[in-house]
């Protein structure tokens, strides 16, 4: 599993966890079904402690993206495409709230936050 | 894994200038827990005291649910120690220490210590004497860990080690720990080993516990401060007189 985490990043680094592995599971490029290492392996493959990546499985099986099952392993949860459809519209959701939070914050209309996201997918985001 | 690999209650002792104060903490058994604080903080007094190298004025040790004392002989058996420093015969070979090692585990596992050895870069024909800093302290973890001890004592096992040593060791400690049988006491100073393999982090200042609790705990908390709060962060306001727990 291609992830990587720092110590340094202000986010937790269960939640680094969490997002790549999300990251990974969205994109398509872990499968339904497709297994995922132990706790105790992914932790040295890590370098991470036992705590905190057992954290991150723990909220990666709550929201339903992966299933331990007890014996034979953890594995990516059987998610139908509608599922991963709608995964995927609440991971960008979130970020668009965000959005929408940080433009109303600065007195900015809602027509006017809706022009900057035309002027984002227009520009490209790495100017935005 | 409800047992308990390490219980400390009540434990004090003093020297002349030097106090250890109702020392108390747990390690759950599976988990490995950073031991910090400043330099005469008291990190290697409680170590000694583990290894009954140093006798407690009071209180209690308990290792394996064992009394540390009553039972010592056992307790070391499944214990592996490296001390801060190194006590190598430096005339002797590499190959000689580990079989003066040997006789006294019955649990020695000879291929173990010959591939970690090998995968350390140590050649074992070499005297010790001849040893660089950095292979001398993986030739005393090589020496710990060859009986396949439960638990794993190391006191400031990365101090005065390069970066990508310090890295090599932290990832041959975690692939120690294999499927949750093994427990690791980890003093040190250099707090950023253990932001990434830390399970428990236990704080002491002055001879007095300032904190103990599960290292995501306390990172937490003290990044509803500052965000970019680290276990070094943590330190420095405890040793500064910050608010204890």
């Amino acid at each position: 599993m291609d992830i990587a985490i720092s110590p340094n990043n202000p986010v937790p680094m269960y939640q680094q966890i969490v997002d790549q592995v999300t990251a990974l599971i969205l994109s398509g490029e872990l499968k339904p079904g497709d297994p995922l290492p132990s706790i105790r392996k992914l932790a040295a493959d890590l370098l991470a402690s036992v705590i905190t990546t057992r954290r991150a499985y723990a909220d990666l099986e709550a929201e339903g993206l992966i299933v331990t099952r007890p014996g034979l392993g953890t594995f990516v949860a059987d998610l139908t495409p509608e599922d991963l459809e709608r995964l995927k519209d609440r991971a960008v959701i979130g970020h668009l709230a965000d959005a929408v939070r940080a433009g109303r914050n600065l007195g900015l209309r809602d027509k006017e936050i809706v022009k900057l996201l035309y002027d984002v997918l227009d520009r490209g985001i790495e100017r935005g | 894994m409800d047992n308990v690999a390490i219980q400390l209650s009540g434990v004090s002792k003093s020297y002349p200038g030097f106090e250890l104060e109702d020392v108390s903490f747990q390690l759950p058994g599976g988990y490995i827990m950073g031991l910090v604080g400043p330099n005469g903080a008291g990190k290697t007094t409680i170590i000694r005291i583990m290894m009954n190298l140093a006798r407690a004025d009071s209180g209690q040790v308990s290792i394996f649910g064992l009394d540390n004392v009553a039972h010592e002989n056992e307790v070391k058996r499944r214990i592996g120690y490296v001390p801060e420093h190194h006590n190598f015969y430096d005339e002797m070979t590499v190959g000689w220490m580990a079989r003066f090692v040997r006789q006294y585990y019955p649990s020695w596992d000879q291929s173990y210590f010959d591939a970690l050895a090998a995968r350390f870069g140590i050649d074992v024909n070499k005297k010790a004497g001849a040893l660089s800093k950095g292979n001398r302290s993986k030739l005393s973890l090589a020496l710990a860990m060859a009986h396949r001890p439960e638990l794993l004592i190391l006191d400031e096992p990365t101090s005065g080690l390069d970066p990508v040593v310090r890295r090599e060791l932290l990832a041959e400690l975690l692939d120690f720990m294999g499927d949750g049988e093994r427990s690791v006491l980890f003093s040190t100073h250099i707090t950023s080993d253990l932001d990434r393999v830390a399970d428990y982090i236990t704080i002491i200042v002055d001879g007095r516990i300032h904190a103990s609790d599960e290292k995501d705990v306390l990172l937490e908390r003290a990044r509803k401060d500052e965000p970019t709060a680290s276990i070094e962060d943590i330190l420095i306001s405890a040793a500064r007189g910050g608010e204890a727990r």
